[in-house]
């Protein structure tokens, strides 16, 4: 009884993990060392036509970030600080010396994100809605790197389950392909060997 | 076969620890996307919109034992001080940097910033 468990085991764990197989894990060397408490969300730069990539990624990324147990800056005051101090679009507030950032937010680490690919493509009977983005964690005391991802999320189709995923009552208001971002972000974040460590807010901080 | 079905089981098992779901940190409510919302629907995104929302969700965290999560009660006292509701403002930006004292130095820089600009 006790003998097949171990190559069932093996098989089983073969399955579990050849969705990410081609991705090699992330090297969690310096995020385990630096262990920021806090994370600043930059607006995200923007490559795309989509005036609403920014905003879209932006928005996505504060709640995954949070549960994962980081504290996160609110990123509307943080881009609205930016817009009173000259600063008007991403990519001069990416530009910002970090000394700078960790003088007025305090933050221990700064997000970097830019969104690559963002807004719906119109087939005859469907439609593919794409956010594909990159992000890049560092230190605020010295700039290392500490984490970097990319996501690419495509949505096909119209069922209710990117609607279900928003909340009710404003419902209507949000448009489809901010519920991908939301998706695009939690399985930037979040995703097993590729995404961040949990944080210090997290009951499991430290030991993953 | 009993291997099998125990495989099987073990199968079932792996797979679902991936989703099983966890009670969240915090209760999050509108927060997300009433700040996405300020982007894209500003007209309807308004400060008192947005305050009145909030406030629910404040409520409804509270019913369910779960507290704001980071950054909301600084976005709320944003929007007070966008209203002119100053004290009720500060009372939220010194409620963010109590929750989380990570928030302290960003908090203090806005009630100088505030204190700077009543005085002139």
């Amino acid at each position: 009884m006790k003998r097949p468990i171990l190559p069932l085991l093996i098989v089983a764990s073969a399955l579990w993990f050849s969705g990410c197989a081609t991705v090699p894990p992330q090297d969690y060397t310096n995020l385990r060392a630096s262990q920021p408490r806090s994370i600043l969300v930059l607006p995200p730069t923007n490559e795309t036509t989509e005036i609403n990539a920014t905003y879209g990624m932006m928005a996505a990324s504060t709640r995954p970030l949070a549960e994962l147990g980081y504290y996160v800056f609110p990123v509307a005051v943080v881009d609205l600080y930016m817009k009173e101090n000259g600063l008007s679009v991403a990519d001069e507030m990416h530009a910002v010396p970090l000394d700078k950032l960790r003088e007025v937010f305090g933050a221990e680490s700064v997000l970097y994100i830019t969104v690559e690919s963002y807004g719906s493509k119109y087939q005859v009977i469907s439609s593919n809605t794409y956010v594909h983005a990159r992000a890049r964690l560092v230190d605020s005391l010295d700039g290392t790197e500490l984490w970097n991802s990319r996501v690419e999320m495509v949505y096909s189709g119209s069922s209710g389950l990117i609607e279900a995923l928003v909340e009710q009552v404003i419902n209507n208001l949000v448009d489809k392909t901010k519920g991908v971002a939301d998706m695009a972000a939690v399985q930037l974040y979040v995703m097993a060997d590729q995404g961040l460590l949990k944080g210090p807010y997290h009951p499991e901080f430290g030991t993953d | 076969m009993k291997t099998v079905f125990l495989g099987l089981m073990l199968l079932v098992l792996l797979g679902t620890t991936g989703c099983e779901t966890t009670k969240p940190l915090y209760h999050w409510g509108d927060y997300t996307s009433l700040t996405y919302l300020q982007y894209t629907k500003p007209d309807k995104a308004t400060a008192e919109f947005q305050i009145e929302k909030l406030n629910e969700d404040l409520e409804k965290g509270a019913a369910k034992n779960l507290g704001a999560p980071p950054g909301l009660h600084a976005h709320l006292g944003y929007l007070h001080l966008q209203t002119g509701q100053i004290d009720k403002g500060v009372q939220h930006l010194q409620t963010e940097k109590r929750l989380f004292p990570e928030s302290a130095q960003m908090i203090d820089g806005m009630i100088e910033n505030l204190r700077r600009k009543e005085s002139s």
